[in-house]
């Protein structure tokens, strides 16, 4: 059985990793909505980046001759079409490095450093998922439902964890506060 | 606060780590079943303390919505609630740790509060439910509803939860056994002179 002293103890001891925890899952949770939900349920399901994202995903297909149109946020061409939803968006995965990178306990330098390499880094992983996502629609259309939900969410979501650990690593410990 | 994972060590555990992920997948996907029953008994009688009209009735991998007794809705697929369970789970197994009991205990600590989390998810949903039903029925659907997307938002999150989890668990220390300078000094005689260096026997200094 916990004690109370053990505890007290446990807080007392964990305090650092206990603020950084909390810290990491309430910016996760207000970036998530303000990023994620507010868009979509304020201004309409569509946003601006959505399409953006269609018109690029259709600009990297049609350099490999897909014959590929974007349309708002629905990519098509004669084979194959598909629509980049709530989710597709990589929101998620930079919410979690935005909010790994406040959280730590280190100086602004290294934060704005880890922001303007990490952000879009992982943007671009999820558009090079996306682009994979039309080819495996396309090519293997009785798995690409499983690939969708199951696959290619989770490896976006570890390689942007794998992106903040090098971050932790090479510049959040190097840059920390005493 | 460091993580013990220097260099490009972290992309070789996290390509093991999707490996394991894919060959959880099934595990997962065959026991789902069970999960539903077990989360949405746990839901269904958490909510007869806030609302009797409200049962959660597990079929399959989907949990159904009842209302006084009359089915609402198709139900909510157990798998887009619960995906983030075998991603940790590969985690927590790919993370180093001195002791098999702490990495047992770390594995324990995280599928707890995923379920947990689950138990939470589908009492929220319940209430959405409901209210959404009550909002259609004065003024017809609405799928871009705030509860509705915050639901599904928790869906899409499972990985990026169930990294949150994982970080958490190592930064409060699940993963560390008992050291072995801990036993080490437990055996010291308790006639001698401390191993800490104070200078006194060790009855009346650690081993008081």
């Amino acid at each position: 059985m916990l004690s109370g002293r053990r505890v007290t103890n446990f807080f007392r001891t964990n305090r650092s990793q206990l603020q950084f925890s909390a810290l990491f899952v309430l910016i996760f949770a207000a970036s998530y909505l303000a990023f994620g939900v507010l868009p979509r349920s304020q201004f309409g399901v569509i946003n601006p980046y959505t399409e953006f994202l269609a018109k690029a995903v259709a600009a990297i297909i049609n350099l490999f001759g897909g014959g590929v149109v974007a349309d708002g946020a629905r990519v098509y061409s004669r084979r194959y079409s598909m629509d980049i939803a709530m989710g597709c968006d990589g929101v998620e995965a930079s919410c979690l490095y935005l909010a790994g990178v406040m959280a730590f306990p280190t100086s602004w330098r290294a934060r704005l450093i880890g922001l303007a390499f990490g952000v879009p880094l992982i943007q671009a992983i999820n558009l090079i998922r996306i682009v994979g996502l039309y080819y495996v629609g396309m090519d293997l259309p009785s798995v690409s439902d499983q690939i969708h939900d199951y696959v290619a969410q989770t490896l976006v979501i570890l390689l942007s964890t794998g992106i903040l650990l090098f971050w932790f690593e090479r510049f959040g410990v190097r840059y920390q506060r005493a | 606060m460091a993580f013990g994972i220097s260099g490009h060590r972290w992309l070789k555990r996290f390509a093991f780590a999707l490996v394991l992920y894919i060959v959880i997948l099934p595990l997962w996907w065959y026991s789902l079943g069970a999960l539903s029953a077990v989360a949405g008994a746990c839901a269904s009688w958490i909510y007869t303390f806030f609302d009797a009209r409200v049962t959660l009735n597990p079929r399959g991998r989907v949990v159904q919505f009842v209302l006084n007794g009359r089915l609402q809705t198709n139900g909510v697929r157990m798998d887009m609630l619960t995906y983030g369970l075998p991603m940790l789970m590969a985690l927590v197994i790919v993370t180093r740790s001195n002791s098999r009991v702490a990495s047992l205990r770390a594995l324990a600590v995280g599928c707890a509060v995923m379920f947990v989390l689950t138990v939470c998810a589908l009492m929220a949903w319940a209430k959405m439910t409901s209210g959404q039903l009550e909002q259609q029925a004065a003024q017809g659907s609405d799928q871009s509803s705030f509860f509705f997307l915050a639901f599904h938002g928790f869906g899409f999150s499972q990985p990026a939860i169930a990294v949150l989890i994982w970080l958490m668990l190592i930064m409060l220390g699940l993963f560390k056994g008992r050291s072995k300078q801990r036993r080490r000094v437990a055996t010291v005689a308790r006639n001698v002179s401390c191993p800490c260096g104070s200078g006194r026997k060790y009855k009346r200094c650690c081993g008081a």
